[in-house]
């Protein structure tokens, strides 16, 4: 027998071979149909392709979701008040020298002051009143501990010193720049003598920017908020409040104990708020945050004028 | 409800020799042939509605179990088990042993032609289909069938002479020879 014929033998053969089922077994099994499933309604994926398309469309959908959800608890604005490096700030402030000359009298090394990194708030004012009564204090302790005889002379002299520059009495009763003397006539007639802030700086600047803005006289509260006066009124940003706001303002910084006067600023910016008074000497007040105070004394060197008034001065 | 089991069994009526045959030729040494029918015969019967071409009921039978196939042969290479299974089958059917043998190595010499020449052979050779309805089935020309089943049978044909002459005694022994040698 041939190959061919071998083949055909093989079809032939494979043709007559009985069926592996019935029609009768088909009849039964289609009979049982209605009662089954519908294929492919059981588990969504079929093959391994749609599950690791699947995956792998979850896991970015969940990695994209989460990712937006971090973003949004991010804060808009990054609040930063770190305390203010005196040295940084004002290198001429006299407290330091004062120290100094008492270290270089007394031969005693003063501990930088740690109450200054501790204090969110920091103001140049309480520093210095602070600084001087600590010195006050520690002078005290030392005065009691055993000591050589002619350092606690050279002590108690610095301690009159100190004390008698207290008990005279500096303009603005705030032994701020020991050394420095601060006349009366930097100061107007109208000027209260002594500027000092009161209430808490955050939540004055809150109200006054929630103010500014619903008054619309600031666009954002992120450039430069510079407050001044001008023969009692109030200035934001070298312009003028309009009258009828004008007592509504006064009020709210009177209540922080701030009241009209040439020399009188408050400066709000994101890194920092200060609130004080510019004498030729300096800055006199209260800042929070971080700032250099010689951009401050600097930018207020000239008196403000409204920009109005100014243009048409000229 | 049973109005359409009865339809449906009137249509495939005509159509069972063919296509159980079609499926035992895809089955062997695959995947269990039963498995196959039904898994078939559920999808037309839950689609019977669709078909609007009844006559050509045979035809959709077929590409579906040729579509199910070969989804399943992706998964599952030629096992040895499934292939002596369907051989004993074929001896419990009333064939020689010698025969079923021959047709088993058929079988999986058809399963190392083309999809197209393997396939256009089943239809032809062993379910009984006419040319022309090959043609019909696999929207080819009836020249184009003629000559890929006249290609297969020719390559079946070397394969199943390699085949033979690899399992004769004289071969494994000039093998053995060469080993030894």
């Amino acid at each position: 027998m041939s190959k061919k014929d071998k083949l055909d033998t093989l079809f032939a053969s494979a043709k007559k071979v009985p069926l592996q089922i019935s029609l009768k077994e088909v009849s039964q099994m289609v009979s049982t149909f209605p009662t089954l499933p519908p294929p492919g309604s059981g588990f969504p994926f079929n093959n391994l392709n749609q599950l690791i398309m699947g995956f792998i469309g979850t896991t970015t959908l969940v990695a994209v979701f989460l990712f937006s959800q971090s973003k949004q608890k991010e804060p808009l604005v990054k609040k930063e008040y770190s305390p203010i490096i005196q040295q940084e700030a004002n290198p001429l402030f006299p407290t330091d020298s004062l120290e100094s000359n008492m270290a270089q009298d007394t031969g005693i090394l003063f501990e930088p002051k740690t109450d200054t990194e501790k204090g969110e708030e920091t103001t140049a004012l309480s520093q210095a009143e602070t600084s001087e009564e600590k010195i006050v204090e520690e002078t005290d302790q030392l005065i009691g501990e055993p000591s050589d005889s002619s350092t606690e002379d050279k002590t108690s002299a610095v301690i009159d010193e100190v004390r008698g520059e207290w008990q005279e009495g500096l303009i603005s009763s705030e032994p701020v720049k020991a050394g420095v003397e601060i006349s009366v006539k930097d100061y107007p007639d109208n000027c209260g003598e002594n500027f000092r802030f009161k209430g808490d700086f955050k939540f004055f600047k809150r109200g006054l920017i929630r103010l500014l803005k619903s008054d619309k006289l600031i666009s954002s509260i992120k450039p430069r908020i510079l407050f001044s006066f001008y023969e009692n009124k109030i200035v934001v940003n070298r312009r003028l409040i309009p009258e009828h706001l004008q007592d509504a303002y006064l009020g709210f910084l009177e209540a922080h104990n701030v009241t009209p006067c040439p020399i009188r600023i408050i400066e709000i910016t994101p890194q920092y708020i200060a609130a004080g008074d510019i004498t030729a000497d300096g800055f006199h007040g209260r800042i929070n945050g971080r700032a250099n105070i010689n951009d401050i004394e600097s930018s207020l060197k000239n008196p403000i004028i409204p920009l109005g008034i100014s243009e048409s001065k000229e | 409800m049973v109005n359409k089991q009865e339809t449906f069994m009137q249509v495939y009526q005509p159509c069972h020799e063919p296509f159980v045959r079609y499926c035992s030729a895809l089955a062997f040494g695959r995947m269990d042939t039963e498995d196959l029918i039904q898994d078939v015969l559920l999808s037309a019967y839950q689609h019977f509605e669709k078909i609007q071409k009844k006559g050509q009921f045979l035809h959709y039978l077929i590409r579906a179990a040729r579509n199910r196939s070969i989804s399943n042969w992706r998964r599952r290479k030629l096992q040895q088990d499934l292939l002596e299974k369907h051989t004993n089958q074929l001896m419990g059917k009333g064939l020689s042993p010698e025969l079923s043998l021959d047709i088993g190595l058929m079988y999986k010499a058809m399963d190392k032609l083309p999809v197209k020449q393997s396939e256009a052979i089943m239809l032809f050779e062993i379910s009984g289909f006419s040319i022309k309805e090959i043609a019909a089935m696999q929207n080819r020309s009836e020249g184009a069938v003629k000559t890929t089943i006249s290609r297969g049978r020719k390559k079946l044909k070397d394969l199943l002479e390699d085949s033979a002459t690899t399992h004769t005694p004289a071969h494994m022994l000039n093998t053995l020879q060469t080993i030894l040698l």
